[in-house]
């Protein structure tokens, strides 16, 4: 294993689902060795794309667990990460690009920019994931490169840079005029593996020269030799172009934009090439871990494979072996044999087998140095958790984890699934943060949570066909919560005297809204009216009450306690007794401060030809959705909406008979909104219909 | 004898005795101007690239919206996300002194009175714009009062245009304002207003002029067959993009 950091490049492949960010993976495979024969996501062969390795996957034809994989091109170590691309998995690509340097955004060519590309974008600028863009499919009819080059600037805001010309579209479609090197290049052989350089082609050479110098008058912002030679009116080389556009990829100031057709087996190789040439290095990127023992300040990393390690796990996968854990190495290098220690919970650990992944293949190493991927096994980990050295006290920053939005019973049919279905909750609650499993006190069932039905779906079936448990699933139900809309006071006293030593303790103050925040505790009490050591107890009674509404039972949200007076007695009062009293207070003021019910507003972007707007408008209308706007595109158009989850259940299939297949919908949490009058007292009679079924 | 303040209260508004609490987030100045305006009438707003001509027809349409009236918002470049930022930026720095929590809540009760379409420019059309309101209207979706058109370029609007967007703002009753590009040079030879407008000018009922005086954007009446400007000085201030107002003798009061 060769270790040169510069020569390394960590990539993600991100874009919209169905733009062929899988096959052109497979491609990308193909032409780096690492496989020997090349098949489609939903292939006639049936054997389906070497990145798609679960069984599920392949049959429905879309990615769900990013399989890192590892392969060279021109002596440069790519390690590819292939992400989800359904809204629901977003968590998957969210975590991708924290451990990524670079990505490829995959577009199509026809669809150009879509929904699902904006919320990829959104990730890639958060984590500042510098970026080159591929558009696909350009030997589909309908296909125009230049109209999403035009769309990358307008909807995503990206200063998008044409680096290539495509030589025909569409049926026509036969290869790229590189404008840097100003050659035209096709690709050959059933494969297309053999690319043949050629002169470009009069017809389209007085284009490309065009667009040559406006590709060279762009990136010489970011290069002053570039910019000498251009007002010296020296000849301009193509490295100089290279290194000026390579300067602006990296400090994301410019997406230069390849054109190709996986699918057709045309300009996967001059991607790879612009890969090693524009996308940074690990040691180009600056990564910060914070100092646990320090107050949590930020602390630079140093890529330097010699120094104290530093490594995030950032997947996890069940394996044949036992648990193997996807890690990225920030900092030294880890070996085997070595040992850390877990910045979570501090336990130290031995790193046993270290292995590079390719896809559901492995090969074994020695050591993972600073600014590479991998992975190992037999180490008890969750997904997110920090690797150091003994002595390094330093956690990588905590990613984003959103709040589940819907829930699902789960019913195991007999013992043995019962086992098998709470191995592959274990396992799942430990790969994906945003799946979460408890047990009902009341109904005695298990309820998964999720981020939406497709989310939960998959992981029943991965219960269903991993673990062979035989399990029944309830209907889906929303996350709802309640709130408060006024200020109450409250002056609550508890006393209880039946036998035993006696309990006492008084809380007095008000609770209101609260805008921002979930909960807070303010304690305003003077002259020692409840002493100091009971106020933790009284903190720890409301925040409890929170758990469970007064009204419908929903976990509250938005609300400001404070406590302004009390009283204790000398011998009764105690920890208990205060939050007692504070579990009362709270049921005292919480009715009369006007609580109400929230549920999850999704933003749901439909896109559709425009034949079909009236009526996909129509069933959104039916949903209790919110029409933001609807935008014109030519050949499609895009619906946005602010809908409540609880009116989404099957949607898919209402939109697919509505529109015959043709419309396409993306769904993402938006907000907690408060419920109408109608639809609270329905939910309240279904909740109240479920606890008599439970009692 | 009982009475049923609940009830009451509803008569008086529907009677516009009193004011909505939304209602009375307006400005005079804004009420006068909405008011005298009847359907089917058009406004125009003119200026160079980047003055605040958008800034001016959303701060409108959230007066409307303050109103209760539907606003349908059409913008020829920008995406639906943009219009929405336009909206939500305008409307948190005018209520940035009131209470955040009241402040919220007005803005969800505004919101389902807006509805944004975009269009790319060599797609808009009158009819294209008719069927795609008629979708709305029909399915009982939303019902505009006011219409406005952003970024619709001067080349491409000629007399017909003008003339199918009377027909058309008529037959729905339909307030319009429309956002007018000057070119530079056109400003500077002391001739803003576009061809079209020139030919038309009769059937606007109100244009604005907005002129660049560095500290402040001056927004002048350049017609005015309302009378509802006589009494009102209005400017926009280049860096919050707020419109101030005040009446034309009294000193210039600050908005929100």
């Amino acid at each position: 294993m060769k270790h040169d950091i510069r020569q390394v490049r960590n990539i993600g492949i991100s874009a919209h689902i169905d733009s062929g960010k899988t096959t052109l993976t497979e491609r990308i495979l193909f032409y780096t060795k690492r496989i020997h024969a090349m098949h489609d996501v939903k292939g006639k062969d049936g054997v389906g794309a070497t990145m798609d390795s679960m069984e599920l996957e392949r049959e429905r034809g879309i990615t769900i667990s990013s399989a890192a994989t590892f392969c060279t091109w021109k002596n440069h170590e790519i390690n590819i990460i292939d992400t989800p691309g359904h809204v629901d998995f977003t968590i998957e690509v969210e975590r991708a690009l924290r451990v990524l340097d670079g990505a490829i955004l995959v577009l199509c060519a026809v669809g150009g920019v879509q929904s699902q590309s904006i919320t990829v974008d959104a990730q890639m600028k958060r984590y500042n994931v510098p970026c080159v863009a591929f558009i696909n499919k350009c030997d589909r009819s309908g296909a125009n490169p230049a109209r999403v080059v035009e769309q990358l600037r307008t909807r995503l805001g990206h200063s998008a840079i044409l680096m290539q010309l495509p030589l025909g579209l569409e049926a026509n479609f036969q290869g790229v005029v590189d404008l840097v090197s100003m050659k035209a290049y096709y690709f050959d052989g059933p494969g297309g593996e053999i690319v043949r350089e050629e002169a470009v082609p009069d017809a389209i050479l007085a284009e490309a020269t065009a667009r040559r110098e406006e590709l060279i008058d762009t990136v010489s912002l970011f290069s002053d030799v570039l910019t000498e030679a251009v007002l010296e009116g020296r000849d301009i080389s193509p490295e100089m172009i290279r290194e000026a556009v390579r300067q602006g990829t990296v400090n994301r100031k410019i997406t230069p934009v390849f054109l190709g057709s996986a699918y057709k087996n045309k300009g996967v190789q001059l991607l790879l090439d612009a890969v090693t040439q524009y996308l940074p290095c690990p040691e180009e990127i600056e990564n910060t871990a914070l100092d646990l023992s320090n107050g949590e300040t930020p602390v630079r990393l140093t890529s330097n494979p010699e120094d104290p390690v530093v490594a995030l796990a950032f997947k996890l996968e069940d394996g044949h072996y036992g648990q193997l854990t996807y890690i990225r190495v920030y900092q030294g290098t880890l070996t085997r044999g070595e040992t850390v220690v877990n910045a979570r919970d501090g336990k130290k650990l031995r790193i046993g087998r270290l292995v590079r992944m390719h896809a559901d293949q492995m090969e074994d190493i020695e050591c993972i140095p600073a600014g590479y991927i991998g992975a190992l096994f037999g180490l008890e980990c969750q997904s997110g958790d920090t690797f150091a050295s003994p002595g390094l006290n330093w956690a990588m920053t905590s990613m984003f984890v959103p709040e589940p939005v819907i829930s699902l019973a789960i019913v195991p049919k007999d013992k043995k699934s019962m086992v098998n279905m709470s191995k592959a909750l274990n396992r799942f609650t430990k790969e994906d943060p945003t799946f979460r499993t408890h047990l009902d006190a009341e109904t005695s069932e298990t309820i998964i949570e999720g981020m939406g039905e497709l989310h939960l779906e998959v992981y029943v079936e991965r219960i269903r066909r991993e673990y062979s448990a035989e399990v029944t699933t309830g209907n889906p139900r929303v996350a709802y919560r309640e709130t408060i809309t006024q200020k109450a006071a409250f002056n609550y006293t508890h006393r209880k005297q039946t036998g035993g030593s006696g309990q006492y303790g008084r809380v007095a103050g008000y609770i209101e809204p609260l805008a921002e925040e979930e909960f807070l505790f303010e304690n305003k009490i003077t002259g020692g009216a409840i002493p100091t050591q009971f106020i933790p107890a009284c903190e720890k009674g409301f925040r409890m009450s929170m758990g469970k509404g007064p009204k419908m039972e929903f976990p509250v949200t938005g609300v400001r306690v404070v406590i302004d007076d009390g009283a204790f007695h000398a011998v009764d009062s105690s920890d208990m007794a205060f939050q007692a009293a504070a579990r009362g207070a709270f049921r005292e003021a919480y009715l009369r401060a006007k609580p109400v019910v929230l549920e999850p507003i999704m933003k749901v972007v439909v896109e559709t030809p425009p034949e079909y707007q009236g009526a996909v408008m129509g069933l959104l209308n039916q949903r209790r959705g919110m029409i933001v706007g609807t935008q014109d595109e030519g050949s499609s158009c895009v619906i946005e909406a602010q809908t409540p989850l609880a009116e989404m259940f099957g949607f898919a299939t209402v939109i697919r008979s509505a529109t015959q297949g043709k419309a396409q919908f993306t769904m993402e949490f938006s907000a907690y909104k408060q419920v109408p009058q109608s639809i609270a007292e329905k939910i309240a009679e279904e909740v109240a219909k479920r606890k008599k079924s439970a009692a | 004898m009982v009475i049923d303040l609940k009830k009451r209260k509803e008569l008086l508004l529907s009677e516009r005795v009193i004011k909505s609490e939304s209602e009375s987030w307006r400005e005079a100045w804004e009420e006068e101007i909405s008011s005298r305006l009847p359907a089917g009438a058009f406004g125009a707003v003119l200026a160079r690239a980047g003055m605040g001509k958008t800034a001016f027809l959303v701060q409108m349409a959230l007066s409307s919206m303050l109103g209760g009236e539907g606003v349908l918002h059409v913008s020829l470049h920008e995406p639906i996300s943009k219009v929405t930022l336009w909206y939500r930026e305008l409307f948190e720095k005018k209520f940035i002194r009131k209470p955040p929590r009241s402040s919220r809540m007005l803005w969800e009760t505004i919101l389902p009175h807006r509805f944004i379409m975009t269009f790319r420019v060599d797609r808009f059309s009158i009819p294209n714009l008719e069927e795609r309101l008629n979708d709305l209207i029909v399915q009982g979706i939303f019902s505009p009062r006011i219409l406005l058109i952003d970024g619709w370029q001067t080349n491409h609007i000629g007399e017909a245009e003008i003339l199918e967007l009377k027909t058309f703002a008529r037959a729905h009753n339909l307030q319009v304002w429309l956002s007018v590009h000057v070119h530079r040079h056109d400003a500077e030879a002391g001739d803003p207003l576009p061809a079209f407008l020139k030919k038309s000018e009769e059937l606007f009922d109100i244009i604005l002029q907005m002129e660049d005086r560095g500290q402040e954007i001056l927004i002048d009446p350049h017609r005015d067959a309302t009378g509802s400007l006589k009494s009102w000085r209005m400017k926009m201030d280049p860096v919050t993009l707020l419109i101030t107002a005040g009446r034309a003798r009294d000193p210039v009061k600050k908005v929100g």
